[in-house]
C-alpha cells in the first residue's frame, strides 16, 4: 500500500504518460508528413514494369502497387498490379495471388504510355506508321522517331487549341445574345427583335468561323494519322494514336539519370498541366491558380479591414462595453465555425448580393445567374470574414510591442495620433501585421468548407483570370486544391487510381501552407526579439 | 519660433480628425458583421415556422347550380360545371366564358372530379357514365401567354345507371371509376375490361382511389377497407385490410403519394389511416396514423398536389392542415356556408370554394414551407410508411410524393457524438501533454514542442480527413481487435515500465537526462504498438472466434462501419490536439513560478507540486481549453464529411458513423434551391452551430479573464 | 516678453484622476531662462504637474483639473492654441529615452517634418544646431543614418532633448531625465541643461537633491500635492522656511 502511494507521490509514472502524450502528438504530425512525402514523393518516379507470368498461362504487364497478406489463404500474400489498358481490360488494377505467379521478369522493351484518355497503357511497341514513314521497333533510331512524332503531335494539340480558343471567342456574342433571348423567353417576354440579332450574328460567327473550322479539320486529320502499334502482354495488338500520348517511356531500359528526368518532368506536369481524366491524371496548374488568386482577393479584403480593426481597439478606443463587444464579436468570428461562414456567404454575399446585381446589371440573362450564383469574388470575401481574426489578433500584438514611451514621446513633439500612428506605430508594427496576413492566407490556403457552398467546382471549364476582357472574372466559378483533394479522394469514380495523385496535392498544399506558417513563425519571432530589444 | 503655418496645422488636424472618424468606423464594422452575420442568419430561416396565411380574393362567379370546378395550374381561371352542362369559366376579374360540356346530355345527375383535378366524371340525363379529361393548355402569341382549361370526352364506361360515382381516377386514355353499390362497390373500367366488385357488406359512402386507380379505399357507414384492384385478379378487388369505424364518415381521401387515407366525420375529426405489417407474418392492417380534430361536420376534404397537406371544409370552417407535422397551417376562416365544392390550387398556391349556385370564392394561399416546425424539427415525427414515430433525416425523399424528413436531432447527436470522440481522445492527451511540456520538461523542448505543434494546427483539415478515411479507416478496419487494444497497452506499458523504473538504484535514476527518458518512452511506445498489432490477429482468433465484426454483429447486434466513431474520434482529435495543448500550456506557464518553487521547497515532488498547485490553479484555463477544442470539434467540417461516412444514423456506437450538422451543411447547402424548406433548415443548423460555438466560445472567454484577473492580483 | 514675468504658471490648480485628487490646489512659476526644479518625494505628483504644461495629462483616463495653466500669461487650454502647436513651444524629455525605432537623423527632425519643414538643407542645418546644442554632435556626426535605438543610454537621453530642440521650443520640460543613467552620462546631461539655459526656459522634474541644486536657479517642494516651498535654489537649500522642507532636504524622509 505505502509501495503503492510512494510510487504515485514520486510520480514517474505520471510523468511519463505525459511525456507520451507530447510523443504521440509529435508521432502523429510527424506521421501525418511521412506518409505524404513518401507516396507522393514516389508516385512520379518511373517504377519498373514487371511481366508476371501466370499458372494459368496468361500474362499481365504492369507496376506493382502494393503487397499484403491475402485475406483468402492466410499465411501468403497478394500483389496489387496496375495493369492499365483500360479500354481493353476494363479496369485498372487487379489483385494476383504470389501462388499463381509462374514467373517474373522486368522486361527492357516494355513502354509505358501515358496518355490523354484511358488512362496509361503497357505494352511492347511494335512499330510506329505515319503518313510519311515507317519504324520498326527494333530500329535503332525507333526513341527518337517516336519521339519526333509524340512532340509533332503535341504541336497540333497546341493549335488545336487555339483554334478552338478563336472560335470561343467568336462564339461569345452568340452566347450572350442567346442568354439574353432565353432570359426574355423566360420571363415571358418579347424576343423578336433580340432574335433577329442573334440569328444576325450566328451568321456572322459561321461566316468567320468557316476558315478556321477547315484548319481545325485538317490538324484532326494530320494529328490521327500517325500511329504506334503496340503488342500487349496477354497477346493481341493495338493501335495508338500518337497524338493520345503524353509521354512514352520504356521505364525498365532508363538509366538513373533518365529516370531523375522522367520524374522532375512529371512533376513539373503536375504542377503547371491542366487536369485530364476528371482530373485523376494529368496537372493541378488550374486549382493551384484558383488557390491563388482567391487567396489574393481575400487578402485585399481582409488584411485592411483587420489593420483598421486592430488599430481601433488598441489606438483610438478606450476601454469600455463597446470595445468588449467588439472583442467578444472578434472571439467569436475566430471560433465560429467555418461552414456557418459559408452559408452565411451563400445566403448574403451570393442570393442577397449577387441577387441584387443581377436584377440590377443583368438583369438580361436572367433566370440565368451572373453573380447571383458562387463564384470567386463571394468565396474569397466569405474567406476574409473567416481570416478577419487572424489579421486582428497579429496586428495587435504587433502594436502592443510598440512601446507606450514611443507614443507619448511623439504625442509630446506635437504629432496628431494619425501622424503618430503612421510615422512611428505603424512602421514599427509592420512585422505583426505580415505575420497576420501571411497566416490569413496559410488558414485560407487550406480551408474548404466553405468554398463548397460558395463556388468552388471540381472542374472550372474557364479561369477566373485570362485574356478577354475584362480579364478578371470575378463571377466565375474557380478550382481549389483544398477542393480537389476532397473531390478527387472521394468522389471520383476510380478513386483508387486516383489516390497518388491527391497524396501529391496534399503534398503541395502541405508544403506551401508549412512554408507559410514557418514564415510567420520567424516574423513573429523576429517581432517579438526585437520588442525585448527595445526600451519598454 | 517653429516655422509652423497655421494652414499646415489645420490640414493636420482635419486628416487626424477625418482618420480617426474613418478608423472608429472601420473597426465597429466587425461587431457590425458579427451583429449582421447573426441577424441575417435568423432572418433566413425564421419565415420556415410561420404557418402560412389565406388572403380572400374577388369572389366571382355565374349563377347556376354547380356541380363540379376546376382550377388552372396557373391560378387563373375556375371553371365550374353546372347541371345544366354548361361549363363557366371566370378569371379573377369575374370575366366569365361560357361553354358547354361536350357531349353530355343536360341535365346531369352527377359529377365527380379526381383528386388532381385531371379527370371528370359525370353521369348525364341518358343514364350514361362519361369520362372527360381536364388539362390546362398554354399557349404563347404575340400577346403573350394565354392559359386555357379544356375538358376532352375520353371514354365512356358501362356504368350501372344512378349508382353513385364516389371516385374516378386513371389516365386520360384508361379511367377508372368507382360506383357505390349494394354490399360495397363496383369499380367499372375504360376498353371492355369487366367491372370488378368490391365487396365491404355494406354500401360505400364514401371512396378513393389511387392516382394510377390499383388501390381503392372504401368506407361504410361502420368500416373501412382497402382493396388491391390491380390486374391479378379481375373479378375482385383483393381485400388488403379492413378497420372498423365509430362513427360513419362523411368524407373520404387519399393524401398524395396514395399512402395515407383521410375520413372524415360528423364530429368534426379527420382520422388518418395507414396500411401497416399485422402481427402475423404478411398479414396488413389498417392503422390509425393520426387524429385532426375540429368542430363541425366535416363536409369535404381537398388534398394538395404538392405536399402532404390537406384542406378540410367542417360545415363551412376551413382549415388546411400538414399530415405528418400533425398541425393546422391555416386557418382560412369561413367558407360560404353552402359550399358544395372546396379545391386546394395545384401548385399549393390558393385555394377556392365554389357554391351551390356557382359563386367562386378564392383565397390567395401563402403558406412556403407546409412540412416545418419546431416539432417537426426536434421531435419525434411519424412519416408516412412508419408505424412510429421517429427522428429522421432524409432531404431528399427520393420521388416526388415521398416528403423528405427533416429532423434536427440524428445531426445533432452526429455532431456531439463525434465532438465528444474526439474529446475522449484528443482532451486526455493535449492535457498530459501540456503538463509534461509545461511542467517537467526542460525549455528547450518547449521551443521545439510549440512550433511543431502550431504546424499540426496548420494541417489543413481537408488533409486529415482524406488520410483518416483512405489510410487511417482501412487500417482500423483490418486491425479493429488492435486499435481498441492500444488504448489498453499503450498506458500500461508506459506505467508499468515505470514502475520497474522506480525499483532501480537511486544513481540510475538521476542518470537519466530529459531526453534519453523522452528516448526511453518512445522506445516503449513502439514496442507497446508493435506488440498490439501482432497480437492483434492471435487475439481476435482466441476470443471473437477471427471476427471481430462478426462477432459484434452477433453479440451485441451492432455492425461495423469502415468509416466510424473511433476513426472520426482519432482525426478529429488530430486536429483538436493543438488547440487544447496551446491553450492549456499556456495556463499553466501563466500559473506563477513562485507558487510552484513554493511547494518545492516544501519537500513536494515534481509530480506533487504539479497536482497540488499547477493543476488546480490552471484549472479554469485547462477548461477554456477544452471548450475551444470542443467549439473546433463540433464546427470540423471536412473531417466529418471525409471520415465519417457521413449517413444521418441515430447511434451512439463507437463503430457506426454519423453525419454532423456542419458536414450536412456543406454536402446539402449546394444543391438546396434558395428559399427553399431545406435551404432553411441548413441555415437554421448553421445558426444552431453559431450558437454552441458562441456559448462554448464565450464560455472559454470569461474563464480565461477570471484567470488573468486572479494571476494578475498574484503577480501583483 | 518681457525680463521677469513668469514663462509657465499655474494658479490654484487642482488635477485628478478619476475620483483621486493628485495635484491640490499648486500655484507656482518658472522664470524665464532660468532652470526651475521639481523636487519632492515619489508618488507626490511632480510628473503630473509637468505634463500639465504640455497638456499630455488629457490622454489618461480619468483626468480632470481645475484652477489655470498659463504659458507666457495665457491659458494652455485656450481654444485658440491647438494642442499641437501647444506641444511645438514646450518640449518634453521623459524619465525614460524614448527615440523612436528610426535613424538619428529622423529622430531629430521628426518634429520639424511635423510642422511643415520641407527643406533639406534647413533639416539639415537644424539637425546639426540641436545636436549640437544637445552636445551629442560630435559622438554621432559620422552615423547619422544609424538606428537610433543603438545608442548608450545617455546619447539616447541626449538625442531625446536633441530632438525637443529641433522644433525650437520656448520651454523644455525634463521628467527626471538622468534616473536612469550612470554617473559620467548625468554629469553629460546636467552640462547640457546648463548650456541651455541660456536661452530656454527649462522646468526639471528630480529627486536628486544634488541635481537641483547643481543645475537649478529656483526650486520648488512638492509635496503630496501640495506645493510646501519654491525659492531661490540657493536660499532654498541653505534657509529653508519650512520644517518639512528642512526635513525632506537633509534625508529625513523621501
Ligand atoms: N493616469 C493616472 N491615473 C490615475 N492616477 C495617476 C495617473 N498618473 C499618476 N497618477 C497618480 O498620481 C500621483 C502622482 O503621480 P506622479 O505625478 O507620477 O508622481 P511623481 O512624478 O511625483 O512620482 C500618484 O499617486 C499616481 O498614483
Ligand atoms: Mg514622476
Amino acid at each position: 500500500m505505502s509501495a503503492l502511494r510512494s510510487f504515485l507521490a514520486e510520480g514517474t509514472a505520471q510523468r511519463w504518460l505525459t511525456g507520451a502524450a507530447v510523443l504521440l502528438s509529435l508521432g502523429m504530425i510527424l506521421g501525418l508528413v511521412l506518409v505524404v512525402v513518401e507516396v507522393a514523393g514516389s508516385f512520379f518516379w518511373p517504377h519498373p514494369l514487371v511481366e508476371l507470368e501466370l499458372e494459368d498461362g496468361s500474362r499481365l504487364l504492369g507496376e506493382i502497387w502494393d503487397r499484403e497478406p491475402d485475406p483468402r489463404a492466410p499465411g501468403t500474400q497478394r500483389v496489387r498490379i496496375k495493369v492499365g489498358n483500360r479500354e481493353v481490360l476494363g479496369a485498372d488494377f487487379r489483385w494476383v495471388r504470389d501462388a499463381s505467379v509462374r514467373s517474373r521478369r522486368e522486361p527492357a522493351d516494355a513502354w509505358l504510355l501515358e496518355r490523354r484518355e484511358y488512362g496509361n497503357f503497357f505494352g511492347f511497341p511494335e512499330r510506329l506508321e505515319s503518313s510519311d514513314r515507317r519504324s520498326e521497333a527494333t530500329s535503332p533510331d525507333f526513341a527518337a522517331a517516336l519521339e519526333d512524332e509524340v512532340r509533332a503531335a503535341g504541336r497540333l494539340l497546341d493549335e488545336d487549341r487555339g483554334l478552338r480558343r478563336k472560335l470561343d471567342r467568336l462564339h461569345a456574342p452568340v452566347a450572350r445574345l442567346q442568354a439574353r433571348v432565353n432570359g426574355a423567353l423566360a420571363r415571358g417576354e418579347q424576343a423578336t427583335a433580340l432574335q433577329a440579332q442573334l440569328a444576325e450574328a450566328q451568321r456572322r460567327e459561321a461566316e468567320a468561323s468557316l476558315p478556321l473550322v477547315q484548319r481545325l479539320g485538317e490538324v484532326h486529320d494530320l494529328a490521327g494519322r500517325a500511329r504506334l502499334i503496340m503488342r500487349m502482354a496477354g497477346g493481341g495488338e493495338k493501335a495508338i494514336v500518337v497524338s493520345n500520348i503524353v509521354r512514352a517511356v520504356p521505364p525498365n531500359a532508363l538509366s538513373t539519370g533518365a529516370r531523375l528526368t522522367v520524374y522532375l518532368d512529371r512533376w513539373w506536369e503536375f504542377l503547371s498541366g491542366e487536369p485530364r481524366e476528371s482530373n485523376t491524371e494529368g496537372g493541378i496548374f488550374p486549382a493551384i491558380f484558383g488557390t491563388a488568386l482567391m487567396v489574393m482577393l481575400m487578402t485585399l479584403a481582409a488584411v485592411p479591414l483587420g489593420v483598421v480593426t486592430a488599430v481601433y481597439l488598441n489606438e483610438y478606443a478606450r476601454d469600455n462595453a463597446f470595445t468588449a463587444a467588439v472583442r467578444l464579436a472578434l472571439a467569436n468570428l475566430a471560433g465560429v465555425p467555418s461552414i456557418v461562414f459559408g452559408a452565411f456567404g451563400l445566403g448574403f454575399f451570393v442570393y442577397t448580393v449577387g441577387g441584387g446585381i443581377d436584377r440590377l446589371l443583368y438583369s438580361d440573362a436572367l433566370p440565368t445567374p451572373t453573380f447571383g450564383t458562387g463564384g470567386i469574388l463571394w468565396a474569397a470575401l466569405t474567406l476574409a470574414l473567416l481570416t478577419l481574426p487572424v489579421v486582428v489578433v497579429a496586428t495587435e500584438e504587433g502594436l502592443q510591442s510598440v512601446p507606450q514611451a514611443v507614443r507619448d514621446g511623439a504625442r509630446a513633439l506635437g504629432a496628431t495620433r494619425w501622424q503618430t500612428l503612421r510615422r512611428v506605430v505603424l512602421p514599427y508594427a509592420t512585422p505583426g501585421i505580415l505575420t497576420g496576413a501571411i497566416l490569413a492566407v496559410a488558414r485560407a490556403a487550406g480551408e474548404v468548407a466553405p468554398l463548397m457552398v460558395t463556388g468552388v467546382v471540381k472542374l472550372a471549364p474557364t479561369m477566373p483570370f485570362d485574356t478577354t476582357p475584362p480579364f478578371l472574372h470575378l463571377d466565375r466559378k474557380f478550382m481549389h486544391m483544398g477542393f480537389h483533394i476532397f473531390d478527387v479522394g472521394f468522389q471520383s469514380p476510380n478513386v483508387e487510381a486516383a489516390k497518388p495523385m491527391v497524396y501529391a496535392t496534399v503534398l503541395v498544399l502541405l508544403v506551401l501552407v508549412v512554408v507559410l506558417n514557418m514564415a510567420a513563425i520567424l516574423l513573429r519571432n523576429r517581432l517579438r526579439k526585437r520588442l525585448r530589444g527595445a526600451a519598454v | 519660433m517653429s516655422p509652423l503655418g497655421p494652414a499646415h496645422l489645420r490640414r493636420s488636424r482635419l486628416v487626424d480628425r477625418v482618420v480617426a472618424g474613418a478608423i472608429t468606423t472601420g473597426g465597429s464594422l466587425v461587431l457590425v458583421a458579427v451583429t449582421f452575420l447573426m441577424v441575417f442568419l435568423l432572418a433566413q430561416c425564421l419565415p420556415m415556422l410561420r404557418g402560412g396565411d389565406a388572403h380572400p380574393e374577388r369572389t366571382v362567379g355565374a349563377s347556376h347550380e354547380a356541380l363540379a370546378a376546376f382550377e388552372d395550374e396557373y391560378r387563373e381561371r375556375v371553371t365550374v360545371l353546372g347541371r345544366d352542362g354548361s361549363l363557366v369559366t371566370v378569371d379573377r376579374a369575374g370575366q366569365a366564358a361560357v361553354g358547354s360540356l361536350e357531349g353530355a346530355t343536360p341535365p346531369l345527375r352527377q359529377a365527380v372530379v379526381s383528386s388532381p383535378g385531371d379527370l371528370l366524371a359525370c353521369e348525364d340525363a341518358s343514364g350514361a357514365l362519361k369520362v372527360w379529361s381536364v388539362r390546362t393548355a398554354v399557349r404563347w402569341g404575340d400577346a403573350g401567354r394565354t392559359i386555357s382549361t379544356e375538358v376532352t370526352p375520353t371514354a365512356t364506361l358501362p356504368g350501372a345507371a344512378s349508382a353513385r360515382i364516389l371516385a374516378v381516377a386513371g389516365s386520360a386514355e384508361s379511367p377508372s371509376v368507382l360506383l357505390q353499390a349494394d354490399d360495397g362497390a363496383t369499380l367499372v373500367s375504360g376498353e371492355g375490361a369487366p367491372a370488378r366488385t368490391l365487396t365491404l357488406g355494406a354500401p360505400a359512402v364514401a371512396g378513393a382511389l389511387s392516382h394510377d386507380a390499383r388501390e381503392a379505399w372504401l368506407a361504410s357507414a361502420s368500416g373501412l377497407a382497402t382493396f388491391a384492384v390491380g390486374d391479378a385478379d379481375p373479378a375482385a378487388g383483393a381485400l388488403v385490410a379492413t378497420a372498423p369505424l365509430g362513427s360513419p364518415p362523411t368524407a373520404l381521401a387519399l393524401v398524395l403519394g396514395d399512402v395515407t387515407c383521410l375520413l372524415g366525420d360528423a364530429s368534426g375529426m379527420v382520422t388518418a389511416w395507414q396500411v401497416v405489417s399485422g402481427p402475423v407474418a404478411g398479414s396488413r392492417v389498417l392503422d390509425l396514423a393520426g387524429r385532426f380534430p375540429g368542430t363541425g361536420p366535416v363536409r369535404s376534404i381537398a388534398i394538395s398536389q404538392r405536399n402532404k397537406c390537406f384542406a378540410v371544409d367542417r360545415g363551412g370552417l376551413v382549415q388546411i392542415a400538414h399530415l405528418t407535422g400533425r398541425r393546422v397551417l391555416v386557418d382560412v376562416g369561413s367558407a360560404p356556408l353552402d359550399a358544395v365544392l372546396v379545391g386546394l390550387s395545384r401548385r399549393f398556391d390558393g385555394l377556392f370554394a365554389v357554391t351551390g349556385a356557382g359563386a367562386v370564392h378564392r383565397w390567395r394561399l401563402d403558406a412556403p414551407h407546409p412540412e416545418l416546425s419546431a416539432s417537426v424539427l426536434f421531435l419525434p415525427v411519424r412519416y408516412e410508411g412508419y408505424t412510429k414515430a421517429d427522428l429522421v433525416w432524409q432531404s431528399t425523399g427520393g420521388s416526388e410524393t415521398n416528403e423528405p424528413k427533416l429532423s434536427l436531432v440524428p445531426l445533432i447527436v452526429g455532431t456531439l457524438k463525434g465532438a465528444l470522440y474526439a474529446l475522449l481522445f484528443s482532451g486526455p492527451c493535449a492535457l498530459a501533454a501540456a503538463l509534461y511540456v509545461s511542467q517537467f520538461a526542460p525549455s528547450r523542448l518547449r521551443a521545439v514542442v510549440k512550433p511543431v505543434v502550431e504546424l499540426m494546427a496548420a494541417v489543413p483539415s481537408v488533409v486529415v480527413g482524406f488520410l483518416a478515411a483512405l489510410l487511417v479507416a482501412p487500417l482500423v478496419q483490418r486491425h479493429i481487435v488492435g486499435t481498441l487494444l492500444m488504448l489498453i497497452v499503450l498506458p500500461a506499458v508506459v506505467v508499468g515500465a515505470a514502475a520497474v523504473f522506480q525499483t532501480l538504484p537511486g544513481p540510475w535514476r538521476r542518470g537519466l537526462s530529459t531526453r534519453s527518458e523522452l528516448l526511453l518512452i518512445a522506445g516503449l511506445l513502439a514496442a507497446a504498438l508493435v506488440l498490439c498489432f501482432t497480437l492483434d490477429t492471435a487475439i481476435e482468433g482466441a476470443l471473437f472466434g477471427g471476427d471481430f465484426k462478426g462477432w459484434l454483429l452477433a453479440a451485441a447486434g451492432i455492425t461495423y462501419d469502415q468509416r466510424n466513431a473511433v476513426v472520426v474520434g482519432f482525426a478529429l482529435g488530430f486536429a483538436v490536439i493543438p488547440i487544447i495543448f496551446t491553450l492549456a500550456e499556456d495556463a499553466f506557464s501563466n500559473v506563477p513560478p513562485s507558487l510552484i518553487s513554493a511547494s518545492l521547497a516544501l519537500g513536494a515532488t515534481r509530480w506533487q507540486a504539479a497536482r497540488t498547485v499547477a493543476i488546480p490553479a490552471a484549472s479554469p484555463g485547462l477548461f477554456a481549453a477544452l471548450m475551444n477544442g470542443l467549439g473546433r470539434a463540433v464546427g470540423e467540417t471536412m473531417i466529418v464529411l471525409m471520415a465519417t461516412g457521413n449517413t444521418p444514423v441515430l447511434s451512439l456506437s463507437p463503430f457506426n458513423g454519423m453525419r454532423t450538422m456542419a458536414a450536412c451543411i456543406a454536402v446539402e447547402l449546394p444543391e438546396a434551391p434558395h428559399g427553399g424548406s431545406l435551404y432553411r433548415v441548413l441555415i437554421l443548423t448553421a445558426l444552431l452551430l453559431f450558437a454552441m460555438t458562441f456559448v462554448t466560445n464565450t464560455a472559454a472567454a470569461v474563464v480565461a479573464s477570471r484567470l488573468r484577473k486572479r494571476f494578475g492580483r498574484l503577480a501583483a | 516678453m518681457s525680463g521677469d514675468l513668469p514663462v509657465l504658471e499655474t494658479r490654484r490648480l487642482h488635477v485628478g484622476f478619476g475620483s483621486t485628487e493628485v495635484l491640490k490646489g499648486i500655484s507656482v512659476r518658472a522664470l524665464p531662462r532660468r532652470v526651475t526644479a521639481l523636487i519632492g518625494p515619489s508618488g507626490c505628483g511632480k510628473s503630473t504637474l509637468l505634463r500639465c504644461f504640455n497638456r499630455m495629462n488629457d490622454h489618461l483616463q480619468g483626468f480632470w483639473r481645475r484652477g489655470e495653466v498659463l504659458l507666457e500669461g495665457r491659458e494652455v487650454h485656450d481654444p485658440g492654441l491647438p494642442l499641437e502647436a501647444l506641444r511645438f513651444q514646450v518640449g518634453m524629455v521623459f524619465q525614460k529615452a524614448n527615440p523612436f525605432p528610426l535613424s538619428i537623423r529622423e529622430n531629430v527632425v521628426f518634429g520639424p517634418k511635423l510642422a511643415g519643414v520641407t527643406s533639406a538643407s534647413t533639416l539639415e542645418q537644424t539637425l546639426q544646431t540641436s545636436l549640437q546644442r544637445a552636445n551629442l554632435w560630435e559622438e554621432v556626426k559620422d552615423s547619422l543614418g544609424r538606428s537610433a535605438l543603438q545608442l548608450s543610454g545617455g546619447q539616447q537621453q541626449r538625442l531625446c532633448i536633441a530632438r525637443a530642440l529641433a522644433s525650437s521650443p520656448d520651454v523644455l520640460l525634463l521628467d527626471e531625465p538622468a534616473s536612469a543613467l550612470d554617473p559620467i552620462a548625468t554629469a553629460k546631461l546636467e552640462e547640457t541643461v546648463l548650456e541651455l539655459a541660456e536661452q530656454v526656459t527649462i522646468l526639471l522634474v528630480t529627486h536628486n537633491l544634488q541635481q537641483a541644486a547643481r543645475v537649478a536657479g529656483r526650486t520648488a517642494f512638492l509635496y503630496l500635492g501640495q506645493l510646501v516651498e519654491e525659492g531661490e535654489t540657493e536660499s532654498f537649500f541653505s534657509a529653508p522656511r519650512e520644517k518639512l522642507t528642512e526635513e525632506y532636504i537633509t534625508g529625513r524622509f523621501g
